[in-house]
C-alpha cells in the first residue's frame, strides 16, 4: 500500500504541477527570466492553492467525492497537453543546474550535500509511513477524514472552530483520502516541502548567497524539528510555510513594480493566510514594508512623495486584489456554513477555544473542575443523530486557565531618571517596552531551545550558532536587505503581538527568510581561502549536528524498509492508538455513539467520529451529580466510552469517584498502556 | 681606465654564462671592464668566453676554490672605480650600470644595490621580485639575511670600500656576499635604487639540497657574527641567530627526508632565543590584525585577462613595459597555444598538452589544425569535468597576487571568465576590474540572446570601462553599464609619428591600394575585389596590396583570380610581415579601403590616415569619429560594390581632393595618434584607477579598529559556536530518539560533565533566567 500511497501523491503532486503551469501559461514570456526551479515551485503552489479552492467550492456543493475529485483532475490533464513541453523544459534545466551546482562544490559540502538528500529521503519515508501524530491525530487529518467520508464540507462537533479557519492543506489530505488513503495524503507534504527548498534556495540566491551558502541554508532548515517534525507528523504547517516563501519571493521580484509579480504576491499572501492564518500578522506588514521601500527606492534620486505614494498605492491595490480573490473560497465557506465570511478571522485572540476540544485544556484538574462546577440542572438528554451538532460556544466559559502574571516591578529603577509621579504614570507602558525588549532578547533562545505543550520543536541551533554573524557580515544587495528586513520585521511584530507564544511554527515562512540572511555570514567565512578557527568549527557544527539528526531520524527509514519488504505490516507503525480504536472499529456499528475521553480520534471509524460526543455533553458529563452521569451517557446513547489514559488522567481520576447504579453494567471491552475501552449498556 | 669593473666569477655554467656577458656588453653605458674568474670550468667555458671577442673582457682561469677564491681574484686586477658583481647565470638590464653608475656620482654613493626581476631557468619571469627599498644603516637589516638580503648582482661599490673591507671570505662557501655586506654596512651607508635593474635566476636544483652543508655554513656565519661584532648587542645577535634558523625551518618542513633536519634547526633557533616560540603565532595575529601582506604594497600589480596571441593584447600592454608596474597576463582561452612577445609581463599560461617544437600542421579534408592545438581540444573534456577549471585558476591567482587591477581585454572570453571568477570569489575582495571591449565585442555580438547576456553581466559587475570609440559607450550604456568610463582613446599604442614621417610619400609617387584582407564574418574582402572590379580601367598604374589576410585562407587564390580577370597586379601580403613594412606601405599607398560588417576603430585605418593614404572606410566602424566622410576619406556601406567604386574612382581622380584629405588626417594623427601621448594617455588611465583604489584603500587603512574588532568577533564567535553545540548537546541527549540516537548511552566522561554543568546551571534557574519565559 505504502508505494500506492507514494504513486498516487505523485500523480496528484504533478497533477497540481501542471494546473500551476497551466494557469501561469499566458503570463510565461513574464517570468521567463524566473529560475528554473523557482518557477517549478511557483507553479505547483499555485497549482495547489487554486485546487484547494476548487476543493473547498465542491466540498460545499457536496459533490467532493471520489468521482467528482477524478473527473476535475482528468480535466486538468487534458487540458494541461500544451504546457508538457514546458515542464518538460523546466525540468530539464533544473536538472542541468543541479549538475552544474554539484560539480561546484568541494568534497566536504558535496558530502554534507548528499547527507541533506539522504535526510530529505528519510523524511519522505517518514511521511508515508509514521501516523498522524499530536494535533494532526486530534483534528488536522481528523477533519479531512470526516470529510472524505461525507463528500461534503459541514461543521462537525467539536470541529466547528477548526472548520472555520482556512482549509488549504486539509482540502488536499480530503482529496487523497477519498482518491486512495490518509498515507497518501501525508506524503504530500513532502512535495510542498521540495517547493519549499526550491523557494528558499531562489531567495538565498537573491539574498547573494553562492552555492556553499545554499547548502548552509538547507542544513539549517532540515536540522530545524518545527521543519521537519511537520513533515511526517501530519500537520499543515508546511503548507503555510510554503505560500508563505512564495510571497515573499514574489515580492522580492517586485521591485520594478511589475504586474505578475505583485499578482503573484498577493495571490500567495492569500494562500499563505489561508494555511496559516498567523501568517496574516507577519506577511502583510512585510508587504507594506517592501513596496513602499522599491518605490522609495526607484524614485528617491527624484525624490517625489507623490510618485512613491502613488505608485505604492497602485502596487498595494493589485496584490490586495489577488489576495481577496484567492480567499474567496474560505470566505464563501465561512459565509455559508457559519454565516460569518470572516468566522475565525474575528476570534484570533483565543487560540485555545478552536484549536482543542474544551476538555484537553491541560490546565484542567479535579480540583479546578469541582470550583467551577456549575449548580447541577435536570438533564436534557438528546438524541444520537448522525447529523453533526452544534456546540454552543459559551460552553468553555466553565474552565478554569491558569494566569501566570509577569513580576509588577519595573527592571530598571526610573526613579534616579524621571520623576517618580511620572513613573508612575508611564509604568503600564515602561513595563510593556521592557517586556517587549526582554521577548525580543531571549527570542533567539526561545525559538531555538527548550520545548513546552504545542510549541512543536525549534529551530535548528546552527541558527543561534550563526546568529551573531549578521552583525558581521551583511549583504550589500538591496535584496539581502529587504530579506533581512522582513524576516526580522516579521518576528518582532510576532514577539509583540503574541509574545506569549514564541511558537516557530506559527511564522515558519518568516522564520525560514530570515536563514538565508544568517547563512551569508557563515558562507563567507566558510568561503575564505584562509583557514581558521571559526571556519572549521562552522563545518564541525554544521556535520555534528546533521549527523545527528540522521542518525536521530534514520529510524523511519528503517521502518518504510521493513514495511516495503514485508517484514513487518505497516500498521504495527500505527501508533499507541490504533490498536484500541481499531477493535472499537471492528466492534461498534455505524450507528453507535462513543463518549470519547481523549483527544486522539483520527483512527476511529468516520462514521463514529461523526457521532462522537459533543463538547457540551462532555462539560455536562463532568458537571453532573454524580448519580446521575451513568445515566445521563445511556440517555443520549453512548454506548462507548473510550478512556485515552495518557492525555485524560484527571478525568479518568473524576470518573472513578462515581459510582455505578446497580441498573448499569460498565464492561472493559479493551485495555492497553494507552486506551481502557467500556461498554454501557442497562442491566 | 674603465670606470666600471665587473666581477664575475663562473663554473662550468658556459650557456648561462653566455647570457650574461651578452647582457653586460649590451650596456649603454660603455666604459667599463669584465672580469671572468673561471674557477676550474671544465665544460666549454672558456671558448664562449673567446668567441666574444671583445677588448672589455679579461679572462681569468683557476683552480676550483670556490666562488669567494674567484671573487678575490678579480677584485684584486679590478681598475674600475666602482665595483659591480655578476653571477654567471644572472642578466644585467641594458640601463643596469648607467642608471647605477650615474646615481651613485651625482649623490656621492659608497654603496647601492637595485631592485631585480627573479627569473626562471628558461628565462621565463617569474612573479616575484627583489625590492629595493631601504636605505642608510643598514647592519641591523641584513647581518642575519633576513629581514633585508641584498641580492649580488644588484650591487654596485666604489673601490676603496673594497680596500677598507677587504675581500670575501674565503673559508665560506655560502652567505660569503651576506657577509661581505655586513662588512660594508659597518662602516658605509647602503642605499636602494627601487628600480628593477637587474634578472637573477632562480633554480628548480634547490639550494638546500645539501641541508648538512647549509647547518654548517649557518653556523660558521652566526659564530663569524658574535666573534666579530662584539659592538653589537648580545639580544639583537641571539635573536638574528634564531632568526636565520627559523628562516630555513619551512624549506626543510617542505621535504619529508629533511624533516630531522627541519627539527634540528627548529632547536637551534629556541635554543638561541626562545621566545620564537610565541614569536610565531604573535606574528601571525597581528598580520591578521593588520592585514600586513608579504608583498610590497606600494607597486602596482596589474593582471590582464587576455587573449595573448592577439597582437592588440600585445600592443596595448606593451606600453606598460618601463613603468615598473608587476604586469601579469593570464590567457583567457585554453586554445591559446601561440603567445605574442610583450616585455616585462609574467605569463601565467594555462595547463595544456603540448610537443613544443613539434606542433605540425595537421590537414584534413580541408580543415587545418596545428598538432598542438589539436591536443589541446582535449582540455575540453577536462572542462567538461571541471567546467569552472579556469575560472578556479584565475581565482588561486588573483588570490596569489593579490593585484591592484584585473583588466580584462575583450568580453567574449576574457571578460566573461572575469566575471564568473568574481561571482565564484567573494565580490568583495575582488579586485578592481577594468573591463574593455574591442572591435565587435558590443556591437555584433549584442545581437545574440545569449551573448548580450554576458555583455550585460559584465557591464554590470566590472568596476571600470573602457573601450576605443563612443559609439561603444553608448550602446554599453544602453545595456545597463552603471559604472565609471574611462577616456576613450584608441587600444594600439600610436604611432612613433617622427619616426614615420619620413615614409610618407608624396601623392605622386603612391601607386598603391591598400585592401584589407580580412576574410571571415566580419571581413568583406570580396566587396572590395568586386568594387576594384568596377573601376578596374583607373587602377592600370597602381598594385593591390591586400594585407592582415588570414593564414590559410582562399584570399590568395581570389587576389590571383582577381589579377587574371583584370589585369592589375596583386599582392598578397603574409601574416607575419613587420608591422613597419606594413606602414611603409600605406605611406605609398593612395587609398586604403577597408570593408568589414563590424568593428570599432580599425587600426589598418588608423595607419593609413596617419600615413597619408585616402581612407575608404565602411561606416560600420567608428571611422566617423576620426574623419568626416568626404572630407578626411569617405565612409561607405558594407553591401555596396557600386558605390565604393565611385567613391574609389573620385579618389583616384582627384589629387586636389586627396592632398587635403591627407593634410587634415595628418593633424587628426598628431592630435590623436602619438605614441608619446598615448603611452601617457595609458598611464594616467591607469592611474585613475589606482587613485579611486587609494582613495578606497584610505577609507580601509582607517580602520584598523575595524580590523581589530573582526579579530575580537572572530574569537568570540568561535566560543559561541563552542557554547551552542554545548548547550545544544546537553539539552538534546534527552530528547533525541536513543540517546543521541548511537549505542543508546552517551560516553561516561561527558555524562559527568554534563551533570555537572547541569547542576551548577540548576534547571530552573536556567529556564527562568536565561532560556525560557512564562507561558500562558
Amino acid at each position: 500500500m505504502i508505494f500506492f500511497s507514494i504513486l498516487i501523491a505523485l500523480i496528484y503532486a504533478f497533477v497540481n504541477q501542471l494546473f500551476g503551469l497551466i494557469l501561469l501559461k499566458p503570463f510565461a514570456g513574464k517570468i521567463k527570466d524566473n529560475s528554473a526551479l523557482a518557477t517549478l515551485a511557483t507553479a505547483f503552489l499555485i497549482g495547489s492553492g487554486m485546487l484547494s479552492g476548487i476543493w473547498t467550492i465542491l466540498g460545499i456543493i457536496g459533490w467532493l467525492k471520489f468521482f467528482g475529485i477524478l473527473a476535475i483532475l482528468v480535466i486538468i490533464i487534458i487540458f494541461s497537453f500544451f504546457v508538457w513541453k514546458d515542464f518538460w523544459n523546466l525540468q530539464k534545466s533544473v536538472f542541468y543546474s543541479f549538475l552544474k551546482f554539484f560539480r561546484s562544490l568541494s568534497l566536504f559540502w558535496r558530502a554534507i550535500f548528499v547527507l541533506l538528500c539522504f535526510l530529505l529521503v528519510i523524511f519522505g519515508a517518514g511521511a508515508v509511513i509514521l501516523p498522524p501524530l499530536g494535533d494532526a491525530e486530534g483534528f488536522y487529518m481528523v477533519l479531512p477524514k470526516i470529510t472524505a467520508y461525507l463528500g461534503r464540507l459541514i461543521p462537525q462537533p467539536n470541529y466547528d472552530r477548526v472548520s472555520q479557519i482556512g482549509l488549504l492543506g486539509e482540502m488536499h489530505y480530503t482529496v487523497l483520502i477519498s482518491l486512495f488513503h490518509w498515507t497518501a495524503a501525508k506524503f504530500f507534504v513532502w512535495f510542498n516541502v521540495l517547493a519549499v527548498i526550491g523557494l528558499i534556495i531562489s531567495i538565498s540566491s537573491l539574498a547573494g548567497l553562492k552555492n556553499v551558502g545554499k547548502i548552509i541554508v538547507l542544513a539549517i532548515i532540515f536540522t530545524s524539528p518545527t521543519f521537519t517534525n511537520f513533515i511526517t507528523d501530519g500537520k499543515v504547517d508546511i503548507f503555510g510555510a510554503a505560500f508563505g516563501l512564495a510571497a515573499y519571493y514574489w515580492l522580492l521580484k517586485a521591485d520594478k513594480n511589475q504586474l505578475i509579480a505583485l499578482g503573484l504576491t498577493g495571490m500567495f499572501a492569500g494562500f499563505a493566510v489561508m494555511a496559516k492564518l498567523s501568517n496574516i500578522l507577519v506577511i502583510i506588514p512585510a508587504i507594506i514594508f517592501v513596496v513602499i521601500w522599491n518605490n522609495f527606492h526607484n524614485f528617491r534620486k527624484v525624490f517625489r512623495t507623490g510618485q512613491i505614494v502613488k505608485k505604492s498605492f497602485i502596487s498595494l491595490i493589485i496584490i490586495g486584489s489577488f489576495f481577496i480573490v484567492v480567499l474567496l473560497p474560505h470566505l464563501v465557506k465561512n459565509a455559508i456554513l457559519f454565516g460569518n465570511p470572516l468566522a475565525m478571522s474575528l476570534s484570533i485572540n483565543k487560540p485555545n477555544e478552536w484549536s482543542k476540544p474544551v476538555w484537553s485544556q491541560p490546565n484542567l484538574s479535579p480540583a479546578a473542575l469541582k470550583v467551577n462546577s456549575i449548580p447541577s440542572e435536570p438533564s436534557h438528554p438528546e438524541p444520537s443523530h448522525p447529523e453533526p451538532l452544534h456546540p454552543e460556544p459559551s460552553s468553555s466559559e466553565s474552565l478554569h486557565i491558569a494566569k501566570v502574571d509577569f513580576p509588577e516591578k519595573t527592571v530598571i529603577n526610573y526613579e534616579k531618571i524621571i520623576r517618580p509621579e511620572t513613573v508612575e504614570k508611564l509604568k503600564p507602558v515602561l513595563k510593556t517596552v521592557e517586556r517587549i525588549i526582554y521577548y525580543i532578547l531571549t527570542a533567539p533562545f526561545a525559538f531555538t531551545f527548550w520545548e513546552f505543550p504545542g510549541k512543536g520543536g525549534n529551530l535548528s541551533v546552527l541558527v543561534l550558532i550563526f546568529l551573531p554573524l549578521i552583525f558581521i557580515y551583511r549583504s550589500k544587495n538591496l535584496l539581502a536587505k529587504q530579506i533581512l528586513a522582513m524576516s526580522l520585521s516579521g518576528i518582532i511584530i510576532w514577539l509583540i503581538v503574541r509574545s506569549s507564544a514564541i511558537t516557530p511554527r506559527y511564522i515558519l515562512a518568516t522564520l525560514l527568510l530570515f536563514i538565508p540572511v544568517l547563512a551569508y555570514g557563515a558562507e563567507k567565512i566558510v568561503l575564505d581561502k584562509k583557514i581558521s578557527v571559526s571556519k572549521a568549527l562552522i563545518m564541525a557544527a554544521i556535520s555534528l549536528i546533521l549527523l545527528s539528526f540522521i542518525l536521530g531520524n534514520v529510524k523511519m527509514l528503517e521502518k518504510f524498509i521493513n514495511v516495503a519488504t514485508g517484514k513487518q505490516n505497516e500498521e504495527a507503525y500505527f501508533g499507541p492508538n490504533y490498536s484500541g480504536l481499531s477493535y472499537l472499529n471492528g466492534v461498534a456499528g455505524r450507528t453507535d455513539r462513543v463518549f470519547f475521553l481523549g483527544y486522539s480520534t483520527f483512527f476511529m471509524k468516520p462514521e463514529l467520529i461523526v457521532n462522537m460526543n459533543t463538547n457540551k455533553e462532555m462539560l455536562d458529563f463532568i458537571n453532573l451529580r454524580t448519580d446521575t452521569h451513568w445515566q445521563y451517557l445511556l440517555d443520549h446513547k453512548f454506548k462507548y466510552i473510550i478512556l485515552q489514559k495518557s492525555s485524560q488522567l484527571p478525568v479518568v481520576m473524576h470518573m472513578q469517584t462515581r459510582e455505578i447504579p446497580e441498573n448499569i453494567s460498565i464492561k472493559s471491552i479493551y485495555s492497553d498502556a494507552n486506551i481502557d475501552i467500556f461498554e454501557l449498556a442497562y442491566k | 681606465m674603465a670606470k666600471i669593473s665587473i666581477i664575475a666569477a663562473t663554473y662550468n655554467r658556459s650557456k648561462m654564462l653566455q647570457e650574461a656577458i651578452k647582457s653586460v656588453l649590451d650596456q649603454t653605458y660603455r666604459n667599463f671592464e669584465l672580469i671572468i674568474v673561471d674557477d676550474g670550468s671544465t665544460d666549454d667555458t672558456y671558448e664562449v668566453v673567446k668567441s666574444f671577442n671583445s677588448r672589455k673582457i679579461k679572462y681569468i682561469y683557476s683552480d676550483h676554490l670556490g666562488r669567494s677564491v674567484a671573487r678575490n681574484k678579480a677584485l684584486s686586477v679590478a681598475r674600475g672605480k666602482y665595483i659591480a658583481f655578476l653571477d654567471d647565470d644572472d642578466l644585467f638590464l641594458p640601463d643596469k650600470l648607467k642608471k647605477q653608475f650615474e646615481y651613485m656620482e651625482k649623490n656621492d654613493l659608497d654603496m647601492t644595490y637595485t631592485s631585480a626581476f627573479v627569473i626562471y631557468e628558461n628565462g621565463d619571469l617569474s612573479p616575484w621580485r627583489h625590492k629595493a627599498t631601504q636605505s642608510g644603516h643598514l647592519y641591523s637589516k641584513i647581518a642575519f639575511y633576513k629581514p633585508l638580503t641584498i641580492i649580488l648582482p644588484t650591487v654596485m661599490l666604489k673601490r676603496q670600500v673594497v680596500e677598507k673591507v677587504g675581500n670575501f671570505d674565503e673559508n665560506m662557501d655560502r652567505f660569503e656576499d651576506t657577509d661581505y655586506w655586513r662588512r660594508v654596512s659597518k662602516f658605509y651607508e647602503i642605499y636602494a635604487i627601487s628600480e628593477p635593474l637587474s634578472k637573477v635566476r632562480i633554480h628548480r636544483r634547490n639550494q638546500l639540497e645539501e641541508p648538512s652543508r647549509l647547518l654548517e655554513s649557518i653556523d660558521y656565519y652566526v659564530t663569524k657574527v658574535f666573534k666579530e661584532d662584539k659592538d653589537s648587542k648580545l639580544f639583537f645577535k641571539l635573536k638574528g641567530a634564531s632568526n636565520i634558523f627559523q628562516y630555513y625551518l619551512g624549506p626543510l618542513l617542505r621535504k619529508k627526508k629533511w624533516h630531522h633536519f627541519a627539527y634540528y634547526f627548529f632547536f637551534k633557533a629556541i635554543c638561541y632565543y626562545p621566545l620564537n616560540i610565541l614569536a610565531i603565532p604573535l606574528g601571525y595575529l597581528y598580520r591578521q590584525i593588520f592585514g600586513i601582506k608579504e608583498t610590497n604594497e606600494n607597486t602596482i600589480r596589474i593582471l590582464f585577462v587576455a587573449p595573448p596571441e592577439s597582437i592588440h593584447t600585445a600592443r596595448w600592454i606593451s606600453q606598460l613595459a618601463d613603468t615598473g608596474w608587476e604586469i601579469h597576463l593570464f590567457s583567457s582561452g585554453f586554445m591559446s597555444s601561440f603567445y605574442r612577445e610583450i616585455k616585462n609581463v609574467i605569463i601565467h599560461r594555462p595547463w595544456s598538452l603540448s610537443l613544443g617544437s613539434k606542433n605540425r600542421l595537421i590537414e584534413f579534408k580541408g580543415i587545418h589544425l596545428f598538432l598542438n592545438r589539436a591536443l589541446n581540444l582535449l582540455c575540453i573534456f577536462r572542462d567538461l569535468i571541471l567546467p569552472n577549471y579556469q575560472i578556479w585558476r584565475l581565482n588561486y591567482l588573483i588570490k596569489k597576487i593579490n593585484p591592484n587591477i584585473i583588466h580584462s581585454l575583450e568580453f567574449q572570453s576574457a571578460g566573461h571568465l572575469t566575471y564568473l571568477a568574481k561571482n565564484l570569489n567573494h565580490k568583495d575582495d575582488f579586485p578592481i576590474w577594468v573591463a574593455t571591449n574591442w572591435g565587435s565585442d558590443i556591437y555584433w555580438y549584442a545581437r545574440f540572446p545569449d551573448e548580450l547576456v554576458k555583455i550585460k553581466q559584465i557591464l554590470d559587475e566590472c568596476d571600470f570601462y573602457s573601450c576605443e570609440c563612443t559609439r561603444d559607450v553608448c550602446l554599453a550604456h544602453t545595456y545597463g553599464l552603471k559604472s565609471n568610463v574611462l577616456p576613450v582613446f584608441p587600444n594600439s599604442g600610436g604611432l612613433d609619428l617622427e619616426r614615420i614621417e619620413k615614409w610618407r610619400k608624396p601623392l605622386l609617387k603612391r601607386k598603391k591600394i591598400m585592401l584589407k584582407g580580412k576574410y571571415d564574418r566580419w571581413g568583406k574582402l570580396e566587396l572590395g575585389l568586386e568594387a576594384l572590379k568596377l573601376c578596374a580601367p583607373f587602377l592600370k598604374n597602381y598594385e593591390v596590396v591586400i594585407h592582415s589576410a588570414p593564414e590559410r585562407s582562399p584570399v590568395a587564390a581570389i587576389a590571383k583570380a582577381f589579377e587574371n580577370e583584370t589585369g592589375i597586379k596583386t599582392k598578397v601580403l603574409p601574416q607575419n610581415v613587420h608591422h613597419e613594412e606594413i606602414l611603409k606601405l600605406h605611406g605609398s599607398a593612395r587609398i586604403s579601403i577597408g570593408l568589414s560588417l563590424s568593428d570599432a576603430i580599425s587600426t589598418s585605418f588608423l595607419e593609413a590616415l596617419a600615413m597619408g593614404s585616402f581612407p575608404i572606410q565602411t561606416n560600420t566602424a567608428c571611422a566617423d569619429e576620426w574623419i568626416k566622410d568626404g572630407i578626411g576619406g569617405y565612409l561607405v556601406p558594407p553591401e555596396n560594390p557600386e558605390l565604393i567604386a565611385e567613391k574609389i574612382i573620385k579618389a583616384l581622380s582627384d589629387d586636389k581632393f586627396v592632398r587635403s584629405a591627407a593634410e587634415s588626417n595628418w593633424r587628426i594623427a598628431k592630435k590623436k595618434l602619438d605614441h608619446k601621448k598615448l603611452k601617457a594617455q595609458t598611464i594616467s588611465f591607469y592611474r585613475t584607477v589606482i587613485d579611486f583604489f587609494k582613495e578606497a584603500k584610505k577609507v580601509d587603512d582607517q580602520s584598523i579598529m575595524r580590523n581589530i574588532l573582526k579579530v575580537v568577533a572572530k574569537i568570540f564567535f568561535s566560543f559561541w559556536i563552542i557554547f551552542c553545540l554545548f548547550s545544544w548537546l546537553i539539552i538534546n541527549t534527552k530528547s533525541i530518539p536513543g540517546d543521541l540516537g548511537f549505542s543508546g548511552k552517551i560516553p561516561p566522561r561527558l555524562e559527568k560533565t554534563i551533570t555537572a554543568v547541569e547542576n551548577y546551571f540548576d534547571d530552573e534557574f536556567w529556564v527562568r533566567t536565561i532560556v525560557w519565559r512564562t507561558y500562558k
